[in-house]
């Protein structure tokens, strides 16, 4: 009974790989195999790749000098953290918001079993976004160590380790926003808040382990000498890396322990918090002269209201924004320390600080990606929009205004920031916040493009197309690498052109870009809307 | 109102419509029966203009749907075999963006979600969200949000299921009114006595293809709808 829940999870989760939901059809034979190295090259070339270059360096220092579990404890920590921001958001709609949960649950099957199931796929997730770390880690490990039984062995129990602990954590917020939104009306937002301040406590804690093992390195010799206090936790866990037998037993018991709590807390509530239709009391209807709206702000109120409704939507798309103002918020206060940090890292490069401002914009902006999974998300209510007398154009546009409402005012804001904080010139300055809107602008009709393009109406948990689904993978990355791209360029062409023109370039491209995207929006976009 | 000329829609090879035509006049209410499987939702999906066809020609109050799938649009209303609506809004909120789309009017719309709410008796839960509504109540929520941009024609699949016995009985009066007052109604149903008892006209579909049309009369003749389908069914096999 579980192998056929594990299947059915499985095949969900990996659907995309073997159909087209587009066609409609299963993929041939050699667009399924495209489809797999392209998403294998994304992730293991592009994030893995730059991992692969900190763990190179990091291993090729520590390991020969016998201090591999500091090698172990830093890279464990990127991977604990990337592992959290690939599943936190999800684990609570994966978990008790996926639609064929009252169908189970009416089956013969222990919740113990559906739950499995779910955290199963909660554990794919964790592992392909550790894994683009813990790999290159452990392979790094094996060139620059002595071979032996612990030394294979050890990194390898350290992958499952580190990944089961990042599911626990993940799985243990997505417990504490279910039981909250039992509770309360607004579920969504308070899930947000809640989810907010989980990952606000671990990132604490992360920065504070983070400068913890900073200090270790700053006194290396120290260490080497003796190893007490604080740096014993951090040797025994690095430790465990290494495959030293008491490490291994003892981290091995810590997070069996501590799987077995929550997975017992989990599985005893389980039915109770699916079947509960949150704790709201009838809400009373008072009629209402209600305005009438036109037909693109009705479509705008209605995605606008779709985007809101949803914890999972909003974390996942919406993040950047909180973090956009948070960081316009710091530089305010505290902008002089980071401007010091940050010239004199980039002493020479003072002239175009402005475009790696712009490309660094790019590349905060595309953690908001709402539209990317915007049309997968219409799900089985598609018909509704099909069948009304709308322009499709209307539909993507207000799709695309989710986007400009929630990413420019704070990309504004943030870039306004950067500028006044790192003495950017006036006329400098308002290039970078024109190029900020029209990089905007791009990352809305991008997503809105690769979600076209890469459709999936059947899903049975939003976190499948919001977090799992390979167009909000590319929209992200996308935007990444048009991020470094532009920041690249700016160091190319430093003692070429100067940073006014080359904003000034980048501007144009990026309009021809929008031009052209909206041009097969409005076009092709439109048709394939329509045919879903 | 409603023509269909030679309607050909295939999937891969097999044809789920294969060269239908049917013509739905003023006033009248048109029942569309056949199995499972025989082309009624593919049907009903490409005359709303939800699904591209292959191959003929539909038209609605002399617009095609393919030359102008909009104009089409604002003369009808569909309701699906399955409800599915926006679960994150409340009722109201839906009622209000159909109203919107449609372009009714802050005083009419407030008459008409009056008038149909208190009928289906589902006034004192458009405040809360659909999430929290039953099959049944998504339905009548469905039918409230068809009726009230008053369309010229309604095309439904299984609009009676998921309706309570009370729910069906107001809905047939509305079918009936509408189609008084010169509108037309296109629907699909597996629920023969109810098809036999509320149509002007109904069709049987099998495989794809029309195999009988007309008149009430004309097709069940002094028989029952109900042992003339399976008769029809019969003789196919």
């Amino acid at each position: 009974m579980l192998k056929a829940l594990l299947r059915k999870q499985l095949l969900e989760i990996y659907r995309s790989f073997f159909y087209d939901y587009k066609k409609n059809k299963v993929r041939s034979r050699a667009n399924m195999i495209a489809f797999i190295i392209f998403y294998v090259v994304l992730m293991v070339g592009i994030l893995g790749g730059s991992f692969s270059a900190l763990a190179y360096g990091l291993a090729s220092a520590f390991v020969p000098a016998g201090l591999g579990w500091l090698y172990f404890d830093i890279m464990l920590l990127i991977a604990i953290v990337l592992g959290i921001f690939g599943t936190v958001f999800n684990t609570y709609s994966s978990l008790y918001l996926a639609t064929d949960n009252d169908l189970l649950l009416s089956m013969p099957i222990p919740p113990r079993s559906i739950l499995l199931a779910r955290l199963l796929g909660v554990y794919m997730m964790d592992l392909l976004f550790s894994g683009v770390v813990l790999i290159p880690t452990v392979i790094m490990y094996y060139i620059f160590a002595p071979v032996s039984f612990a030394t294979i062995a050890g990194p390898i129990i350290m992958v499952v380790l580190v990944t089961v602990f990042v599911m626990v954590l993940s799985v243990a917020l997505g417990w504490v926003i279910a039981k909250a939104s039992t509770k309360f009306k607004n579920k969504s937002f308070i899930s947000v808040l809640v989810a907010l301040l989980g990952i606000g406590v671990y990132y604490v804690v992360y920065f504070k382990a983070f400068n913890a093992i900073e200090a270790m390195m700053m006194n290396m010799q120290d260490i080497s000498i003796e190893i007490t206090g604080f740096t014993k936790v951090f040797y025994f866990i690095g430790s465990a890396g290494e495959g030293k037998l008491i490490p291994v037993i003892g981290m091995t018991a810590v997070i069996a322990a501590l799987t077995a709590v929550v997975l017992t807390v989990l599985s005893r509530s389980f039915i109770k918090i699916v079947t509960t239709k949150t704790g709201n009391a009838k809400i009373e209807y008072r009629e209402k002269t209600a305005k009438a709206n036109s037909v693109r702000a009705a479509i705008l109120k209605k995605e606008l209201a779709r985007f809101t409704s949803s914890s999972t939507y909003m974390l996942n798309c919406g993040l950047g924004s909180v973090l956009m103002v948070l960081a316009a918020a710091m530089l305010v206060i505290k902008g002089k320390v980071f401007s010091e940090a940050l010239l004199s890292t980039f002493g020479g490069m003072n002239g175009v600080l402005s475009v790696m401002l712009a490309g660094a914009m790019v590349f905060i902006m595309s953690m908001n990606d709402s539209t990317a999974c915007s049309v997968s998300l219409e799900g089985k209510d598609i018909w509704i929009y099909q069948s009304m007398p709308i322009a499709t154009s209307d539909v993507l546009w207000g799709k695309f205004m989710v986007h400009i409402v929630i990413t420019l005012v704070p990309g504004l804001l943030l870039a306004f920031a950067l500028c006044v904080t790192f003495g950017i010139t006036a006329l400098q300055t308002v290039l970078v916040l024109l190029f900020t809107a029209i990089a905007c602008v791009f990352g809305g009709a991008f997503g809105l493009m690769i979600n076209l393009k890469k459709p999936n109406q059947n899903w049975t948990s939003e976190a499948m197309v919001v977090k799992q689904s390979f167009g909000v993978m590319i929209a992200m990355f996308g935007g990444w690498l048009f991020g470094m791209v532009v920041i690249v360029s700016g160091i190319l062409l430093a003692k070429t052109i100067s940073a006014t023109l080359i904003l000034v370039l980048w501007s144009i491209v990026t309009i021809i870009l929008d031009v052209l995207l909206f041009c097969w929006l409005k076009t092709k976009g439109c048709r394939i809307f329509q045919s879903l | 109102m409603l023509n269909i000329k030679n309607l050909t829609k295939s999937y891969g090879e097999k044809k789920a419509v294969d060269d239908l035509s049917l013509e739905i006049k003023n006033g009248e209410i048109y029942g569309f029966i056949g199995h499972n499987g025989a082309g009624k939702t593919t049907t009903i999906k490409s005359v709303v203009g939800i699904l591209d066809f292959d191959e003929g020609t539909i038209t609605i109050d002399n617009t095609d749907i393919k030359d102008n799938p909009i104009e089409c649009k604002r003369k009808i209303a569909y309701i699906p075999d399955n409800p599915d609506l926006y679960d994150y809004m409340s009722g109201i909120k839906y009622l209000n963006f159909v109203c919107d789309i449609y372009g009714i009017s802050a005083q009419d719309r407030a008459e008409r979600i009056r008038k149909y709410a208190d009928l289906f008796e589902l006034t004192q839960d458009l405040a809360q969200p659909i999430s929290a509504y039953s099959h049944g109540m998504k339905q009548k929520l469905a039918i409230i949000s068809a009726w009230v941009h008053e369309p010229k024609l309604i095309i439904m699949d299984e609009p009676f299921v998921g309706l309570d016995p009370k729910a069906a009985h107001i809905l047939k009066q509305m079918m009936r009114e509408l189609c008084d007052n010169g509108g037309a109604i296109f629907f699909s149903t597996h629920v023969l006595e109810v098809a036999e008892k509320l149509c002007d006209k109904v069709a049987i579909i099998k495989a794809g293809k029309l195999i009988k049309s007309g008149t009430m009369d004309e097709v069940k003749g002094d028989a029952s709808l109900e042992s003339v389908f399976l008769e029809l069914e019969e003789v196919d096999a």
